[in-house]
């Protein structure tokens, strides 16, 4: 327990104020859906609870999370509930009551989304925790159990990707 | 674009993305369900048990280790009660000439051990079947392992015998005092000398156990009753250690007995993953307090039509006409969109509850998912949902526009 950390209910509504946004948005980059980042997010946090790792700082709270979040986002989409799925999201099939954020909003910074959510998810996530979480190269590389230079090169590749897409768009 | 413009316009985009009050108070409700089910309690006990099954089994081992079977028996204890009794049949099948011929090889400084000098920790020699069968709680078991034991060592002195030429039966002693020597055990050596070495090997050289190993010569009998070896010969290590893991990993314990880990594809997928995460992270397939419809809920948060339309994704729909009990069961796409459509159509200011079942309802719905289900009665403007919350059984009734044509369409 680092200097500070609080405990029980207290703890719990600090860690939900300090990270929820944090995982629900890594969650999303993954899942591309608000409903299962939720879900997904709920879980981490729950893990947190039953697991009761003792941290040795904020940033190893911080680290521990994602890297738990990571996982949890990789075997949601490898389980068989996701995998088996049927997907009912058809054009006649209206989206009520869904408060997931349209990815295809007709702003700059929606296309920009829309065009990170397009890429293949192994570039998405690292993309996301470089520029949106401002992670170094070796923390996400600790977090997502992938060599460091694996790590900078999805991010180039990305990179790379997301620029001639968007600059593709940009021309049209 | 420039990276720079991606970049801002990236965070700008996500950071509409945040957890809703909602979904804070249902993670924070969830999180202290948890701490509470984590007693401390659970843990302290579970640790008093173990401790207290190990000092157990380590007073019952020093007892049948350090005590004679006399004193055993004078305890009321049913496991030492058990143990005398097996221990004492063990040595009731002990052939009475045993101390006898034991003395008369003394005498002729002889080094076949005494009895009495068979210490605990010989007996406990790896491939001494009759001292590891005594743990046993199945006492013809092992009269039966001792038997066929003792008949396999005899065949294969037989066969050692026979293929043996006549100077080699002549150095094996005691012959005619073994009670249990055969017939044709005797008759393959009808010129062997009892009680006599054989002049090339020094006496003091060789132990009883010796003899026995390397086959020279007759073991004395009592060695065929309690320190026979198993046949350890088709038993090499390899084998054992193949057959342990392969033992192991049918049962899922990848670390078996012979302490080598044993990893399935998918564990190994999952391991790359990271080990304490992956640990805290099990496959969650389908939360069943979402979709059993029978865990307490406390808010209608739970039951948003988003919730449901996910969480019923891939399901199986069955419908049952009120009127005629018939089941019917879909499973394709179209008529699963359309039942969720029922209860996504539905806005939730039209949701209400009920203490009591509904009625005049036209069908009844299930939707199944594995293990999980959900009741819905539908009828011509209401779908009405069974559920639970602290004072019990609800059932939770949303507004949608006509059902009629679906359900129509629903039962052909």
């Amino acid at each position: 327990m680092y200097p500070g950390q609080k405990s029980g209910d207290e703890y719990f509504r600090y860690i939900l104020d300090a990270y929820s946004d944090m995982i629900v948005r890594l969650c999303y980059t993954y899942t591309n859906n608000m409903t299962d980042a939720e879900d997904i997010a709920e879980d981490t946090f729950c893990e947190l609870v039953r697991a009761k790792p003792s941290f040795d700082s904020e940033e190893h709270e911080k680290a521990w999370l994602l890297r738990v979040a990571v996982n949890k986002c990789k075997n949601h989409l490898k389980s068989a509930r996701v995998r088996l799925t049927v997907s009912l999201d058809d054009d006649d099939m209206p989206e009520i009551a869904d408060t997931s954020p349209d990815p295809h909003e007709d702003t700059e910074s929606g296309r920009v989304r829309a065009a990170v959510m397009a890429l293949p998810e192994k570039y998405r996530t690292i993309i996301h925790l470089y520029y949106f979480e401002d992670l170094p190269t070796e923390k996400i590389a600790q977090i997502t159990r992938l060599p460091r230079a694996t790590v900078g090169t999805r991010l180039a590749r990305g990179r790379a990707l997301l620029k001639k897409q968007l600059g593709d768009e940009s021309d049209v | 674009m420039s990276e720079k413009n991606i970049i801002n316009e990236y965070r700008r985009s996500v950071e509409t993305i945040s957890a809703s009050d909602a979904f804070k108070e249902r993670t924070l409700r969830k999180m202290q369900e948890e701490a509470a089910k984590k007693a401390p309690a659970i843990k302290i006990n579970r640790y008093v048990m173990t401790a207290a099954a190990t000092a157990a089994c380590a007073v019952i081992a020093v007892a049948i280790f350090s005590s004679s079977p006399d004193e055993m028996a004078s305890t009321s204890s049913p496991e030492k009660k058990e143990a005398v009794d097996i221990y004492t049949m063990a040595a009731d099948a002990v052939p009475d000439e045993v101390p006898a011929q034991a003395e008369a090889y003394d005498e002729k400084n002889m080094i076949a051990a005494p009895e009495e000098e068979k210490s605990a920790e010989e007996e406990m020699l790896p491939g001494n079947t009759a001292h590891i069968r005594t743990y046993d709680d199945n006492a013809e078991e092992l009269e039966e392992e001792i038997y066929d034991d003792d008949m396999a060592v005899e065949e294969e002195v037989m066969e050692a015998e026979e293929a043996e030429e006549a100077p080699q039966t002549q150095a094996a002693p005691a012959v005619e005092t073994a009670p249990a020597q055969t017939a044709a055990e005797t008759a393959a050596a009808p010129e062997a000398k009892p009680k006599k070495r054989p002049d090339t090997v020094p006496a003091e050289e060789k132990t009883s156990e010796q003899t026995a190993v390397n086959g020279e010569g007759e073991k004395p009998q009592f060695q065929s009753v309690l320190a026979v070896p198993v046949p350890a010969k088709d038993e090499s290590p390899e084998k054992d250690k193949d057959a342990v893991i392969a033992a192991g990993a049918e049962q899922g314990n990848f670390y078996g007995t012979a302490g080598m880990p044993v990893m399935t594809d998918d564990e190994t997928e999952g391991a790359l993953f990271g080990e304490e995460a992956e640990e805290a992270s099990p496959v969650d397939e389908l939360p069943a307090e979402t979709i059993s419809g029978e865990e307490p809920i406390s808010d209608m948060n739970d039951l948003s039509p988003a919730r449901l339309r996910m969480k019923f994704r891939g399901c199986s729909v069955t419908v049952t006409d009120a009127a005629d009990t018939n089941d019917i069961t879909i499973l394709d796409k179209e008529t699963a969109q359309q039942m969720l459509r029922l209860i996504t159509d539905a806005d939730d200011s039209t949701i209400t509850t009920s203490q009591t079942a509904p009625t005049g309802y036209s069908y009844i719905v299930d939707m199944t998912k594995g293990e999980h289900s959900m009741r819905f009665y539908v009828s011509k403007n209401t779908v009405t949902y069974r559920t639970a919350d602290q004072n019990g059984i609800v059932y939770v009734t949303y507004t949608v526009s006509d059902t009629k044509a679906l359900a129509d369409k629903l039962i052909k």
